[in-house]
């Protein structure tokens, strides 16, 4: 895994340098001389969204991390207290990306509107184009997340075969390393595909809503679901569900792991 | 993953569009804020081959008893 981060590690910070030069070239307004900067930095968000993806999904799914070790722990208890463990983890691992993607949007938004972009009645463009340069900022190393995942399947199979095959206990250990490493990069990709798919429906909105008032003429904005701070709104009150309901199944999953060892005794 | 790229692909260039025309930019100015999606990922699929090469371990690295991160 640390072998594979850090090729993420070297691509990440090559696009940081990538991104510099085609904000430079492609965003420069000679009328607006703050702008490109400012763009920079939202798709410096991006990247950064990118790599605390990558972060979270690894705390969640690795086995040296508390959320799987507690499953594992629950296990000894029954079939039960591993099936309400996992669930409950499952659950919670909807809050942290919700508010990384909740901040990078808002963050990317006001950073946008701070470049100082206006139209000719003076009112402050660009906060929704910010938004959009930080979902390309996050995916500037796309193509190298979704390589991650290809590792995935390819380790998964590999170990299917020598286990059938009847190869040594050594060769197995290390396929089932590759193998765990394997399911870390697969949720990986997941996880990054949903948050990109979350800030992606965000911009899909503003632009149909764009797109309407340009075919129309006429203003289209009755429920505003392009202000940021609605969106995030939306996200966090359905995250809320996931978490407290991950929170009070874990509460059930102690009390039964606390029941079930006092019966043992 | 593909469908959701290409989406946002698309969503960023009509955003740009709409950003430049109505902040009045000429028409090299808006080009350059309607194609800076399709730049970004261009740049990508560079880096992100780059990064790939710096993938490499020998056998026996890491070691079996360490964690492996």
């Amino acid at each position: 895994m640390e072998i594979i981060k850090r090729g993420f590690y070297v691509s990440l910070f090559l696009a940081m340098i990538g991104l510099y030069f085609i904000c430079f070239n492609f965003l420069n307004v000679p009328k607006f001389p703050n702008a490109y900067m400012c763009f920079f930095f939202c798709s410096l968000i991006g990247v950064g969204v990118a790599f605390m993806f990558v972060l979270i999904t690894q705390y969640y799914t690795d086995y040296n991390y508390g959320p799987v070790q507690s499953i594992s722990k629950s296990s000894e208890m029954g079939h039960a207290t591993n099936f309400i463990t996992g669930l409950s983890v499952g659950l919670e691992s909807t809050g942290l990306p919700v508010l990384l993607i909740s901040t990078a949007i808002i963050g990317a938004y006001y950073f946008g509107e701070s470049s100082g972009i206006v139209d000719s009645n003076g009112k402050v463009l660009a906060g929704l184009y910010a938004t959009a340069i930080a979902t390309m900022g996050m995916f500037a190393s796309g193509v190298y997340v979704l390589s991650m995942s290809g590792f995935g399947p390819i380790a998964d199979n590999a170990g299917g075969i020598v286990e059938m095959s009847g190869q040594d206990e050594e060769v197995r250990d290390i396929t089932d390393r590759l193998d765990s490493v394997g399911n870390v990069t697969k949720a990986n990709t997941k996880g990054y595909s949903v948050g990109s798919a979350a800030l992606a429906c965000f911009l899909l909105f503003s632009a149909y809503l764009d797109e309407v008032e340009m075919m129309t003429g006429s203003e289209f904005r009755v429920i505003d679901i392009a202000q940021p701070e609605v969106f995030i709104g939306g996200l966090l009150g359905s995250c809320t569900v996931f978490v407290f309901s991950a929170w009070s199944i874990r509460a059930v999953g102690n009390a039964a792991e606390d029941v079930i060892v006092e019966v043992r005794r | 993953m593909f469908e959701s790229i290409s989406a946002e692909i698309l969503s960023a260039m009509i955003l740009g569009g709409v950003l430049s025309e109505q902040a009045g930019l000429d028409f090299e100015q808006k080009s350059g804020f309607i194609l800076f999606p399709l730049c970004v990922h261009t740049l990508d699929l560079i880096v992100s081959t780059i990064g790939v090469y710096f993938v490499k371990t020998k056998p026996g690295l890491p070691s079996l008893k360490s964690s492996y991160g």
